[in-house]
């Protein structure tokens, strides 16, 4: 399937509501591609991101009965579960017990400062239309899930100069995708 | 624009990127119900990151397809096998036969007892275990509803004064500018006639006042000011409300709401 014609894929949410497994086969390929992408960023590892794809799809498919389309749109509410779905993953592989073979890792896996892989691999489509930085600032926070001081933290710039990345970002993003 | 200093403030962005408290989600999607402004503008942050998601999609191998739709039939069948049979599967018969040549009628029955103690045993252990975090839930519980109990009983009592029928009274929450803090709307649905009482919210400098907003159909009203120490202020009344609001705003109030200084609001 071509990228146009994912992109082109109608989803009926009220047909997969009603649990019709053509109308979910629909939503899967129209969304798994990008969803796939941004566990990666989390997970960095592609064996553990695939495996957290197929959980989160099968989150998505026993609950989409609480999914409020008015609250939300369905990429973003699928968004979180993925998210969500991947940061589990990660803690859980990291709090299996392994020989602590360097010191410096006893000071990496609390909660707030868990490592995901910010990096430009993925999204070199957006260089098209965005600053390095400011690719990275959104990723930072909207695929890796990170708060904006953690994220302001860990690519080293003040919290100011993050926000004013991401909301510049996202000015060109609305832009190029919403007219 | 007061909408428009709203939707410049990022707090969209931030909640489009889940970085926001649960207080600032429920204001964002309080907000986005009433303002529909607000709600276009939240589409398009949320459709300008779709757009950037989707334009960095990967391929994801064909297996994982098939594994998930593999393992929802998977639970679909178990699902209506498990309705249908709910059979008692009889303890292990085979044990009989294996037996036979020994007394086996003394080994079943010591075999037996054996098993029951240690059934009874662990059946007491796992209910003492059971039991005790149960008994900590409940009384926590128990405890939580108390408290919650006497807090509705002692905001009820203090509009008691009131006791006109067709009253909704309403605790308003504040927001990330007063943390945890509360205040009560009481508004009569039939005559229109608005209260507040019980108004925690932080103490105001002397040339500002808080100012009580009534939100229909998308535009505020004014209900007029109030100071914190005031108990149970007679406010302007309004007729089909559909969420009220509070701000800081210049002593004796402002015309439109100073959305930048919102400090509560709650869906009716």
């Amino acid at each position: 399937m071509t990228e146009t014609a994912t992109h082109n894929i109608q989803v009926s949410i009220t047909a997969i509501k009603a649990k019709d497994k053509k109308a979910f086969a629909d939503l899967y390929d129209k969304y798994s591609g990008a969803l796939l992408n941004i566990i990666l960023r989390i997970v960095n590892n592609q064996e553990l991101a695939e495996d957290v794809l197929q959980e989160a799809f099968l989150k998505i498919w026993r609950n989409i009965d609480r999914y409020d389309e008015d609250k939300s749109t369905i990429f973003t509410w699928m968004l979180n579960i993925s998210r969500n779905t991947a940061i589990d993953a990660l803690r859980k592989k990291s709090t299996r017990p392994t020989i602590q073979t360097d010191t410096e890792d006893v000071y990496v896996s609390s909660s707030n400062t868990i490592e995901t892989n910010v990096n430009l691999i993925g999204v070199k489509n957006s260089l098209k239309y965005l600053t390095t930085e400011q690719s990275l600032a959104i990723q930072a926070v909207y695929f890796s899930g990170l708060t904006h001081d953690d994220a302001a933290k860990y690519l080293d710039i003040p919290l100011g100069t993050l926000k004013t990345r991401i909301r510049m970002g996202l000015a060109t993003l609305k832009k190029v995708f919403v007219q | 624009m007061n909408v428009n200093d709203y939707i410049l403030s990022g707090i969209l962005e931030q909640y489009v990127l889940g970085d926001v408290s649960p207080q600032e989600k429920q204001e964002v999607e309080c907000m986005s119900h009433i303002y529909p402004e607000i709600k276009e503008e939240l589409i398009k942050v949320e459709k300008a990151l779709e757009g950037f998601a989707m334009d960095n999609a990967v391929t994801v191998p064909y297996h994982i397809k098939k594994n998930i739709f593999d393992l929802i039939e998977q639970e679909e069948k178990s699902e209506s096998r498990n309705e249908s049979s709910s059979k008692v599967v009889p303890i292990n018969t085979d044990k009989e036969v294996k037996v036979v040549g020994f007394n086996y009628k003394k080994y079943l029955v010591a075999a037996s007892v054996l098993f029951i103690i240690s059934l009874s045993g662990l059946y007491l252990f796992m209910n003492a275990n059971k039991k005790s975090t149960e008994l900590a839930m409940s009384q926590q519980i128990e405890n939580l509803t108390q408290d919650k109990i006497a807090l509705e009983e002692s905001y009820k009592n203090q509009l008691a004064a009131l006791s006109i029928q067709n009253n909704k009274i309403f605790v308003l929450q504040g927001n990330t500018k007063a943390p945890g803090k509360t205040m009560v709307v009481a508004w009569n649905t039939v005559t229109g006639n608005v209260y507040v009482n019980n108004i925690q919210l932080p103490s105001t400098p002397a040339d500002k006042q808080y100012q009580l907003w009534a939100l229909k159909d998308g535009k505020p009203i004014d209900l007029g000011v109030f100071d914190v120490n005031t108990n149970l202020q007679n406010m302007k009344n309004v007729q089909g409300a559909q969420a009220f609001a509070v701000t800081l705003e210049k002593k004796g109030g402002s015309p439109t709401p100073n959305l930048e200084e919102l400090y509560a609001i709650v869906n009716i």
